[in-house]
This record gives structure tokens, sequence and C-alpha cells, in this order.
């Protein structure tokens, strides 16, 4: 069994505020982006630069939900803005 | 006529290596105090610059050298800091607090110059959007041509 | 001539000026003491940061201040503002018209490699200014890592088919909305304790940023961070439009 750590609000607030960002980034983005190719390099790099101290995960979760605000607001982007 | 202009001073900007060169010899040979090396190295980047500023005919290598001039300031700031010994400002989980607070270098002239460093960028491209309407407007970067002065 | 005395006055302040930097320099005697209050009292685990944004909150606004002076001076010199167009008309007027179809930019090895080496230095970025209150990292840097994906988007395609598409309105929504951020967290000091820019920790029993353990004293530093990194990625890429949009101005000189 993997273990995900601790999810609360206290413990995931930083990562939404993270993911907020990266929505708003995202929608300035025009291109196509192949989402499982950033999925994949998303994930490697935040468990190689682990997680933040003082939040005891096995990856940097702040990362990987900056990374899906991105690709989210870049869909968003891609139906909106036709 | 004019002295400065002819003969060419960016020789002094070559001295600076073989100087630093000399210092980073004295800390390893000699065990020279890391501080006073620090100072020393920030003194002479100030004077390189400020020479730069002076004495150096082309607006793109003035405002080189006044960035080394900002860069030894910053350096100065950040040697008052020094500590012997000291271990980063960030306080892990694992550390005791009373530890940590004994040994941890100081914060504040390091976030002095995080300020300094922002107000330069600033600073720097000012500059480099005036250098640039000179250029277009003169056709140079001569500080003497530009000023009029023969 | 009037010029040689110049020249031996400029020379002798700085022959003196150098040597007082030396003495001092070479004599300077640091107290330890003064510091020791930054230390020794705990807000966050970094405590540069807490430098910054704690004790000196209402210097670092002054620097942001700072910031966008220089965009509005380099907006004012070449802008959208073009507020004496007669001067930029007599510099740029005069010069050959560009060919914009012959421009293609660089070879398919950059442009491939250009979009996703920028997305992950713009996600990196943003983890550096969330972590800003724990690890070395914070608003200035993070906004300057963004700037520098959009600025590594710009050299490999060119501002015309930029993928990365910060367009002018948005950047001067972003720049204005960090900058208003923080004015009014620092009135919501006032509002609770009468001092402005005060960092308030909780508010009506809970905490102001919801943390785990050992950070519960974080308040509002994380989302001035945030505020600084919207407003430093905002202005540097505004500064980066401007020294690149030579095309843009001599479009408007000729209309």
């Amino acid at each position: 069994m993997i273990n995900y750590g601790l999810i609360t609000i206290n413990t995931m607030f930083l990562s939404l505020v993270g993911m907020l960002v990266g929505f708003l980034l995202g929608i300035t983005i025009n291109t196509k982006l192949n989402i499982w190719f950033y999925l994949i390099v998303g994930v490697f790099i935040a468990y190689m630069l682990g997680s933040l101290p003082y939040y005891n995960f096995p990856m940097s979760y702040s990362f990987i939900l900056s990374l899906v605000g991105l690709l989210f607001g870049n869909i968003i982007n891609k139906v909106f803005k036709k | 006529m004019i002295l400065y202009y002819d003969i060419n001073y960016d020789i002094i900007l070559i001295l600076y290596p073989i100087i630093e060169i000399a210092i980073i010899l004295l800390i390893l040979v000699m065990n020279m105090d890391l501080q006073l090396a620090s100072f020393i190295t920030a003194g002479i980047l100030a004077i390189v610059g400020l020479y730069g500023v002076f004495f150096v005919d082309n607006v793109l290598k003035k405002i080189i050298a006044l960035s080394a001039l900002g860069n030894g300031v910053n350096l100065t700031l950040i040697a008052i800091g020094y500590k012997a010994g000291g271990i980063v400002p960030i306080k892990m989980p694992s550390m005791e607090f009373t530890m940590f607070a004994t040994k941890a270098v100081y914060p504040l002239p390091q976030a002095l110059v995080l300020t300094n460093i922002v107000i330069e960028a600033s600073m720097l491209a000012i500059m480099l959007a005036l250098s640039i309407v000179f250029y277009k407007k003169y056709k140079t970067l001569k500080a003497s041509i530009i000023l009029k002065e023969d | 001539m009037s010029y040689i005395n110049r020249e031996i006055a400029v020379s002798l302040s700085f022959m003196f000026f150098g040597a007082a930097i030396l003495y001092s320099v070479y004599n300077i005697n640091v107290v330890e003491g003064v510091n020791a209050i930054y230390t020794h009292s705990y807000i966050i685990p970094n405590f540069v940061t807490a430098v910054l944004f704690d004790w000196r909150g209402f210097d670092t606004l002054g620097e942001c201040l700072i910031l966008i002076n220089s965009v509005l001076v380099t907006g004012m010199v070449f802008g959208r503002g073009l507020f004496n167009s007669e001067f930029l008309k007599e510099v740029y007027g005069n010069q050959k018209k560009l060919n914009i179809d012959e421009i293609e930019g660089f070879t398919p090895i950059i442009k491939v490699l250009a979009i996703p080496m920028s997305i992950i230095l713009m996600i990196l970025g943003v983890y550096v200014i969330l972590g800003g209150h724990i690890t070395p990292g914070g608003g200035f840097q993070g906004g300057s890592l963004i700037a520098a994906s959009y600025i590594l988007a710009i050299v490999s395609f060119g501002i015309r088919n930029c993928p990365i598409n910060f367009n002018h309105k948005f950047l001067e929504t972003l720049e204005s909305f960090g900058a208003l951020i923080f004015l009014i967290l620092g009135l919501t000091g006032i509002a609770v304790s009468g001092y402005y820019l005060l960092n308030i920790h909780s508010l009506f029993g809970m905490n102001v940023f919801p943390s785990p353990t050992g950070l519960e004293n974080a308040g509002i530093i994380p989302y001035l961070n945030t505020a600084v990194g919207l407003k430093v990625l905002a202005g540097l890429s505004t500064i980066t439009t401007l020294l690149s949009s030579e095309r843009v101005i001599v479009k408007n000189i000729s209309d």
C-alpha cells in the first residue's frame, strides 16, 4: 500500500493556492499541450524534488497540483476562446 | 586634446581577476580571515565599478560598471552578516530552537540584499531603455559623441 | 582647454574616494548583538522571509512600488503611452522598413524544446513562490523564474507568434491585482489591531493560512508572497515586451 501522507485542509491549502496561480498562467497558453507527457514528467520531477519540510508527503503535491491547474487552464482556453 | 579618451583605460578591468586570484591564494595558503577577504573584494569591486562609470567611454560599459558597483555594495552587506561556523537561517523540523538561535547566520543583511537586487534590476531596465533610444538617435554609444564633446 | 581641469578634478576625486573606500572597508568592525533579536524569536522557518514580510513589511511595499515605477518609466520611453510621438518619430523614422515575413526565428530543434522547458520552468516558479516561507525562495525569485520562461518563449519564437500569450491587458490586470492584494492585507492589520501590515496569525479562532503543525504563525505571509510573485512576474514581463517591441513602435509611428 502506498503511503500518500495525511490529506486534510491544513496540508492541502498551499497546493490549492498553487492550483489557482497555475490556472491563471494556463489560460494564456495558446498551443495544444500533450497532457499525458506533462503529467508523467511532472510526477517524476515532483518525486525528485521531494515534499516541502513540515509537509510529510512522498512527493511535492504543490508542484503536481500547479501543473494540473495549468493544464486545466489550457483546456479551458482551448474550449472557450476558439 | 582630451586625455582620457585617447588611452585605452580598459586595461584596469583586466587587472581585477589577477587581484582576485591573489586574494584566493591568500585565503588558501596564508589562512586569511574570510570576512576580511570578502570586505577587500567588495572594496575592489566598488572601485572598479566607480572607475568604469567615470572613465570608460561607452554607455553599455558604463551600465555594466554600475552593476559591478552595486555588487560591491551587496557583497559588503553579506559579509557583515558572516558568522564563523554559522548555518543557514532556515529552521528544519528536526532542529532544536535554542541551538538554532545561537548558530544561525544573521538574516537581516540578506533581506537588505534582496531589496537591493530588485532595485538594481529596475534601474537596469530604465538605463537599457534609454540606451536603446540613444543608439537609435545618434547611431553610436560613445558618450563623448552623445554629449557633443568633439 | 576647460576639459583638462574637469579631468583633473574627476581623477583626484576618484583617487580620494577609492582610497576612502579601501581604508574604511579594511578597518570595518562588525558588532554583534542588535541582529540577535531577529534570530531569537520564531515566526516561520525561513528567517529571511520573516524579516522581509513581518519585521519590515512596509519596506517591502516600498520596494514593490519602485518596480512599478520602473515599469512606468520604461513604458513612458517607448510604450503604448507614446505621449511624445514627435520624439519617437525623430528617433525611429529614418530607418528601413523591416520585412516581417522573412524573419522566421530559430531552427525546429529549439522550437520543439522551448515549450516544454518553459512550461516546466513556469511550474517551478509557482513552486518557489509557494515555498517562500519554508524553503529558500519567495515572491521575487519565483516571479523572476516565470518571467524567464516567458523570455525563453519570446527568444525562440519571436514576439509575434509566441505560444505564451501574455498580452498587455493581462499583465496590467495582474500587476494592479498584486499591488491591491498587498495593500488590502495591510488594511486588515489596521482593522484588527491598529497597526498597518501587522501579521495576523488567527482570525475568529481559525488560522489565516491553514498549515500543518510547526507553521501556525505563518499568518498572511504566504498571501503576501503570492501577491509579490504575481506583481514581479507582470513587471518583468512588461519590461521585456517593451524592450523587444521595436516593430510595434514603428507601426504606431506610421499610423
